[in-house]
């Protein structure tokens, strides 16, 4: 391996991201919601906690990854699933479900140039560049994704896709691992952690319109488990249970 | 291999084999390819447990220094659009601990680093802003020295001003333990429009580390620094809504020679006292 070369760079990040042996790899995410509006402090609105499992597939320019993504919404200071909403911009309070789904989805990335194409849930089907940069300390590695979005301001159907999917803004993701699991070819789901920023390019439906121009974001951390650590885990053994029909569709498709 | 070949150095499987032969502990498996439990243990069970934990993975219980060497991008965020890169960031962060009693600490921080060309990586002393159009001289950065008394009460104060509000909330997870440690600040109404700003930093290091009753601090610890800024003055944004968001990671350093060495002679020429010592910062 090579980290010198595109292929090696998108392998490399395949036994990041996922299992190159084609197994189910589970990400457990934990995340804060907040926002801002012009004089006022960034607020803590919520927090998420969500589970998502992918299934990758890697050949020579190409990774396919399928995904889907259950999680819930929990209260800024608790652990409460958060059932009601109180607009702290508006004062409006308004019940909501504090559960969502994601996909299934798929995405394709390429390792020349570097893009991803996807999510097929929005029908975005645009390859759109995005910008990897690799890092290393100690014996520590970091793969930086900087994906621009598919928000266009101004562009009609790029305005309606925002309507549906506030994530549509810009995501950096830094994927962290030990260059020490990385250099072990054997090891095809290489032990990773992430940190993400969501800049959203919309309020979150959540927080209804306040009427006043501002943003939110999204800030959070993941961490690669598999099955087996996922049950050790007392909150997100729930999530699974929860959402046993959506996650068992995942163990089913190929 | 040294600690200064970071952050921008080519990878491949002959440099990682050479690394795991002369870091130490290198044959061994990674803290994460090692842990066999999703949840570890938590490192502490009571306010003084905690801020001991805070101190140990953020900087270190016992007196002295602890450097990061940071390293990322700052974007401008703006709201109802997108955010649009802005300059490359590298700079080092001090902190420097002293024991005052029976969990009392006193940490003092400075920073010292420059801007670079987003694309090029090369330090940039003039800026054609993407926002406004307008080429300006940029101000480069030396912040501090600033000092905190952490006491097991003061890391769960929610308000002092101008902090307006804290939140101090751990995760361990598959070998790693998070901190994420957030504060919202007030910057004061000469920020402008938008005059509060956001420190969202998570530190994330070793539970075995951190669970070590003999260490005084995390050796490996990595700072993920997404906090959100006012526009700083010396961009002439005017009224433009919006903010500066960094993407920033920092390693926690052996020794301040771990930083890449063009860091170290800017700082040298430019800032020395931020390589001197606490007494100096002033």
């Amino acid at each position: 391996m090579d980290l010198r070369t595109p292929t090696d760079r998108l392998h490399a990040h395949a036994r990041m991201l996922a299992d190159t042996n084609g197994s189910l790899v589970y990400w457990l995410h934990f995340a804060q919601i907040y926002a801002e509006v012009p004089g006022g402090p960034v607020m803590l609105l919520a927090r998420a906690q969500t589970c998502a499992v992918l299934r990758a597939t890697h050949k020579g320019n190409k990774l396919r990854v399928a995904y889907r993504e259950a999680g819930i919404y929990l209260a800024p200071d608790s652990d409460q699933m958060l059932t009601e909403f109180r607009n702290p911009v508006t004062g409006k309070v308004t019940k909501m479900d504090p559960h969502f789904r994601e996909g299934p989805a798929v995405y394709t990335r390429t390792a020349t140039p570097v893009t991803i194409m996807g999510n097929s849930e929005l029908d975005v089907k645009t390859q759109r560049p995005v910008r990897w940069s690799w890092h290393s300390s100690g014996t520590k590695i970091w793969m930086i994704n900087d994906d621009p979005g598919t928000f266009a301001p101004g562009d009609p159907k790029s305005e309606k896709v925002q309507a549906r999917d506030p994530l549509s803004g810009r995501i950096l993701q830094t994927w962290h691992a030990d260059q020490r699991d990385l250099a072990r070819p054997r090891l095809t789901s290489v032990p990773c952690f992430k940190n993400y920023v969501v800049a959203t390019s919309a309020w979150m439906p959540f927080f209804g319109d306040p009427g006043v121009r501002g943003s939110s974001f999204i800030r959070g951390m993941g961490s690669k488990l598999n099955e087996q650590q996922v049950l050790q885990t007392p909150e997100y053994q729930k999530l699974l249970e929860t959402h046993a029909d959506f996650f068992a569709e995942a163990r089913k498709a190929s | 291999m040294s600690e200064a070949d970071i952050l921008t150095m080519p990878v491949d499987r002959r440099r990682m084999t050479q690394l795991m032969a002369l870091v130490p502990g290198g044959l061994a498996l990674s803290p994460m390819l090692g842990a066999t439990a999703a949840h570890a243990a938590l490192p502490f069970a009571g306010s003084a447990d905690e801020l001991r934990a805070f101190m140990k993975l953020q900087s270190r219980t016992d007196t002295g220094y602890t450097n990061y060497f940071n390293a990322g991008t700052v974007y401008a965020a703006i709201g109802g659009s997108t955010s649009v890169p802005m300059f490359k960031y590298e700079g080092l962060l001090r902190f420097h601990t002293r024991v005052l009693g029976p969990d009392l600490y006193e940490v003092t921080f400075i920073e010292g680093g420059t801007y670079l060309d987003h694309k090029t990586g090369q330090k940039i002393d003039r800026f054609l802003n993407p926002v406004t159009g307008k080429t300006v001289a940029v101000e480069h950065i030396v912040e501090g020295p600033m000092s905190w008394r952490w006491t097991p009460e003061s890391l769960q104060v929610k308000n002092p001003i101008p902090i307006l509000s804290r939140r101090v909330a751990w995760q361990h997870f598959v070998g790693q333990s998070w901190l994420h440690f957030d504060n919202i600040i007030s910057a004061g109404a000469a920020a402008g429009p938008m005059g509060h700003a956001a420190a969202l930093v998570t530190y994330s290091g070793s539970t075995a580390q951190l669970n070590d009753k003999a260490r005084t601090r995390v050796d490996d610890t990595v700072l993920m620094d997404s906090s959100i800024n006012p526009w700083s003055p010396w961009l002439q944004m005017g009224d433009a809504p919006g903010r500066l968001a960094n993407n920033i990671i920092g390693r926690k350093l052996g020794a301040l020679s771990g930083a890449p060495k063009r860091l170290l002679q800017y700082l040298g020429g430019k800032h020395p006292k931020v390589l001197g010592n606490v007494e100096t910062w002033a």
